[in-house]
């Protein structure tokens, strides 16, 4: 998304920082914590879905107290308020055509929320690095891991998982070709293989054995079983 | 062979469970989240040897939505006394994975501190500090076994080769699922899922750590991934179950990181061997002397017994001598890997044997086959048993017939195919100790119902050996129905299943098929028993014996168009349930070798692999051209499950030969190499899997269910085909020390490093 250089000009502040200071502070990225934002808005208007605050203010969302840098607050709110909850973020998350509206905490990522919150348990975690493929989902068609992104930077993101690409009863085409094949062997890797293979699919309908083995090369599968996976998904459905 | 079935060895028959697999519907254990709000994470010690002398939490118990902390005071199964770096001191149970993962770094340890065992062949010297995992001593002999006089056997030999093979590597699994459990109370009453490779044991094992009554215990599994033999032990699920104890009996979600999953878990011993074989000139075997040193690891009692199983058996010889002794050192446990202790034994004679036919100007193909025991030989000591199959022959000849090898084969390092690459090929042979009958009675239920369809209830997990569905076939094969008519409708529950035996050592197909071969056989003689009170049977006198069934019709043997389909017999009689036990392996099918059938016998695996190679002397990296592998099943039951198996063999084993390995820190002990980052596995860049090439053949296993056994293990083989092909190429051995065949070690035995 754009930034007015006002906004680039007061964003101090690293994702992974953002993430440390669990949502005391807010640096471009879309958050609905209304109440923080109001505390914290310098003249910036809430649009639509995706919410945009800057923020050069450091207001204490408990007792309003304002300090002059984060490090103050920061310090003040471990002292004052030790067992205080953080400031949480309300997502509207849209998933397999479903929105959600949820209460995620800024760490959160979407693979924990899709299988712990939403109770869409086919998205795996096996390495929580972003090492291994098995959480791969769809966000806009394209392939992620689910395991690296924020459940909050998915707001206004189409997000697929595999429960996503079945009706529910009919397995969808490529799901079935993968039945077809039996190109799996005890299952864990084989949704984050399958939406990868969908991704790849959405951009190249009919792609040569070379395509999938680069598409397919950020998967671990420690049953080894990588031949039936290449075969069913070189050519396409 | 496979046609005169009807349903065993079809190729178009699905996994029972494909439909779950493939639509995201298969519910491993951490996907049984409902009411799950709890998360649990571990402390790992930071020092390889000494003892726990406090433990403060204060800090992380008072961090927001921590709820929980437990350290050895409250889990049975961890101690005070450390024995590796990375074992677990403490837990954290908290609202979410990631609070619970940052409040364990707010607990701080006092240890006091001892020094070390960390390298083998150090531990091993007088002097050297005591890992404290054996009493007493670092080493302690494994086992020791004698036949015929081996001094006179080498002296009489042609030629001797001693082949002193250094420490391979230690491999963990790194399964991609991560071990875990989720747990919660009922009162006195324990539940929790868990993946698990034998969830009777599993159960067995947390009621003896938890020191409770069995039936207190309720254990489950659905669907588990990648059981390579990692995932016999509890130990996650008893730390859930103590955690959720912790927590006030709310159910626990407990799933070990990357890091905890490498540190915490088993993984294959490393091996070091000097195996001395003499030969006569035409290479006949006059004498072996073989020594084996496994690194146990902080595992007393890990399972490095078998490193010799396949020298033993593979071949004859009169005068043999085989030493298994363990040392013990400050690292991680030791346990099984897609096999037992055959892997790095197997690796290290198939070595030996090259290293000989190479001294005595042979072709390595020609020496295995020469000294080939014969299939219906008798075992070569006590006790005096035959095998119930031995496919080595069988898989060696076409093996080799299918890759070509015999036009292929050259003089080591003699194969130049263009500038700076060089071309390589090997092949090798194995017999391993499982696919075995279990020796501990396995039971099967199964259900009729009045829809004419079959239920099986099993006692073990839908793991990736296709076992499961093995079973539905053997179930359908014995009754007479059509597969598409048995189903799986319960599994892994220990509350109402028998204990169906380990998915491990590829033991389940042939003991748990057993079971439901038995207990199918059982309801037969039930549905036969009512179908002949009624028409058309009644009228013609007919008696069980004079039936058959076939695509769940039952129908009289003399006139097959006059019968009743299940559903009509089963109308009348209601649900027919079938129970049945597996049987200790005796011959059933036909006599061997003089020996009479009902006689008790071994049943083994056996495969051949034929590894060719193209290596780049410039960069040292290694390309696999071709590589196949031939594996007896004995009786292929599941068709597409054992093509699975055996691609799944080649593959792994050429991740075992080019990449995996643990990497410590000599001055911690620390293992450094703990996520898919850092511990290498394959991905579909490394090989072209176009270029394996995988067959069954099937010689008829004469102890097990439809002659058949299990698979999974003996692919081992193709890790030595491998490095063997790698030797052919370049007239050179690669220094297999600690780990695969790396560019840079290929350079070094080049000369080039």
């Amino acid at each position: 998304m754009s930034e007015s250089p006002k906004e680039e000009e007061n964003r101090g502040l690293s994702r992974r920082a953002f993430l440390r200071d669990a949502g005391l502070i807010v640096g471009g990225v879309a958050i609905g914590s209304l109440t923080f934002a109001n505390a914290c808005k310098d003249g910036s208007t809430l649009t639509g879905r995706a919410t945009t605050v800057v923020a050069n203010r450091f207001v204490c969302p408990v007792d309003g107290k304002e300090f002059p840098s984060l490090e103050a607050l920061k310090s003040h709110y471990s002292s004052a308020h030790p067992r205080a909850s953080l400031p949480t973020g309300i997502v509207t998350l849209s998933v397999n055509g479903v929105d959600y509206t949820i209460q995620a905490q800024p760490w959160w990522t979407a693979a924990f929320v899709l299988r712990d919150k939403l109770g869409l348990f086919g998205t795996k975690v096996g390495c929580e690095l972003g090492a291994c493929g098995s959480c791969t989902i769809l966000s806009d068609g394209l392939p992620v891991l689910a395991c690296l992104t924020l459940a909050v930077e998915c707001q206004g993101k189409n997000l697929t998982t595999i429960e996503g690409l079945s009706d529910g009863i009919t397995l969808g085409p490529l799901q079935q070709k993968f039945y077809d094949n039996e190109a799996f062997q005890c299952g864990f890797c084989t949704p984050g293989f399958i939406m990868a293979a969908q991704g790849l699919l959405n951009t190249n309908p009919k792609p040569t054995a070379d395509d999938v083995r680069l598409a397919l090369s950020g998967h671990i599968c420690t049953c080894q079983n990588f031949k039936k996976t290449i075969e069913t998904v070189t050519g396409g459905v | 062979m496979a046609s005169e079935y009807q349903v065993i060895g079809s190729a178009v028959s699905h996994d029972l469970h494909a439909a779950h697999i493939v639509s995201g519907k298969a519910d491993f254990a951490g996907d049984r989240l409902a009411g799950v709000k709890l998360y649990g994470a571990l402390l790992l010690s930071i020092v390889a040897h000494g003892t726990v002398k406090n433990i403060d939490a204060t800090r992380a118990l008072s961090e927001p939505g921590v709820k929980a902390v437990i350290t050895h005071a409250d889990c049975p199964i961890w101690t005070r006394n450390i024995r590796q770096w990375g074992q677990e001191v403490a837990g954290v149970i908290a609202d979410d994975p990631a609070t619970a993962s940052a409040a364990t770094r707010l607990i701080t340890v006092e240890y006091d501190v001892l020094p070390f065992a960390f390298d083998p062949d150090e531990a091993m010297q007088k002097g050297a500090p005591l890992s404290d995992v054996y009493p007493g001593a670092n080493t302690h002999l494994v086992s020791e076994l004698t036949r015929g006089d081996v001094e006179s056997g080498l002296l009489s030999a042609h030629t001797v080769v001693e082949t002193i093979q250094p420490w391979s590597g230690s491999y963990q699994h790194h399964t991609l699922e991560p071990h875990q459990a989720i747990a919660w109370w009922a009162g006195e009453e324990v539940y929790v899922w868990t993946p698990s490779q034998h969830i009777h044991s599993a159960r067995r094992y947390l009621a003896a750590a938890l020191d409770m009554p069995i039936t207190r215990v309720h254990a489950f599994t659905h669907f588990t991934g990648c059981g390579l033999g990692d995932k016999n032990p509890a130990s996650a699920a008893t730390i859930a179950a103590v955690m959720s104890r912790a927590a006030g009996g709310a159910p626990v979600h407990f799933q070990e990181s990357r890091r905890e999953n490498a540190l915490v878990n088993t993984r294959q011993f490393a091996v070091k061997s000097s195996i001395k074989m003499g030969a006569k000139s035409d290479g006949t075997l006059t004498a072996i002397d073989a020594r084996f040193w496994g690194d146990g690891g902080r595992n007393p009692s890990a399972p490095i017994g078998d490193v010799p199983f396949g020298l033993r058996n593979t071949y004859t010889c009169p005068n043999a001598y085989f030493r298994v002794d363990m040392v013990n050192t400050n690292t991680p446990l030791r346990g099984f890997w897609r096999c037992v202790g055959d892997p790095p034994g197997a690796f290290n004679y198939d070595i030996a044997l090259d290293k000989l036919a190479f001294r005595l100007g042979m072709n390595p193909y020609d020496l295995r086959l020469k000294n080939l025991r014969s299939p219906d030989a008798l075992s070569q000591e006590p006790p005096l048993m035959v095998w119930g199959g031995n496919g080595v022959a069988l898989c060696l000849e076409r093996v080799h017939q299918e890759s070509g090898y015999g036009s292929k084969w050259h003089e080591p390092g003699t194969g130049v195919q263009s500038a700076g690459r060089q071309h390589g090929i090997a092949i090798t042979g194995h017999l391993d100790s499982h696919g075995s009958v279990s020796h501990t009675i396995r039971g099967a239920v199964l259900t009729l119902t009045p829809d004419g369809r079959c239920l099986i209830n099993v006692g073990g997990a839908r793991a990736s050996d296709g076992s499961l569905t093995a079973c539905a076939h053997i179930v359908a094969e014995t009754l007479g129905m059509k597969y598409g008519d048995v189903s799986c409708n319960e599994w892994g529950n220990t509350d109402v299943s028998l204990d169906a035996g380990m998915q491990a050592g590829s033991t389940f197909t042939a003991s748990a098929g057993a079971a439901f071969m038995s207990a199918a056989q059982d309801a037969r003689a039930k549905v036969f028993a009512a179908a002949i009170l009624r028409e058309p049977f009644l009228s013609a006198n007919a008696a069980a014996g004079d039936l058959d069934a076939r695509d769940g019709f039952v129908f009289l043997k003399n006139d097959p168009t006059r019968g009743l389909t299940y559903r009509q017999v089963i109308a009348s009689t209601g649900p027919i349930a079938g129970t049945g036990v597996s049987w200790s392996p005796t011959l059933r099918s036909r006599s061997i070798g003089g020996v009479p059938i009902g006689s008790p016998c071994y049943s083994n695996g056996s495969a051949a692999a034929c590894a060719e190679v193209a290596v780049d002397t410039e960069t040292g990296e290694v390309e696999i051209t071709g590589l196949w592998n031939v594996v007896d099943s004995g009786r292929t039951i599941f068709k597409q499950g054992a093509v699975k198996q055996m691609n799944s063999g080649c593959e792994l084993m050429i991740g075992q030969a080019l990449y995996y390995g643990d990497i410590y820190d000599r001055a911690s002990g620390a293992l450094l190499n703990t996520s898919y980052i850092d511990a290498l596995h394959p991905t579909t860049l490394d090989f072209d899997t176009g270029r394996l090439h995988v067959q069954d053949v099937e010689s008829d296993d004469a102890a097990g269910p439809y002659g058949a056994h299990g698979i999974g293990e003996p692919c081992v083989t193709n890790y030595s085909a491998i490095v063997c092909a790698i030797f052919n190429a370049t007239g050179k051995w690669v220094d297999t020390e600690k780990g695969g065949c790396t560019p840079q070690k290929v350079l070094k035995a080049l000369g080039k490093d």
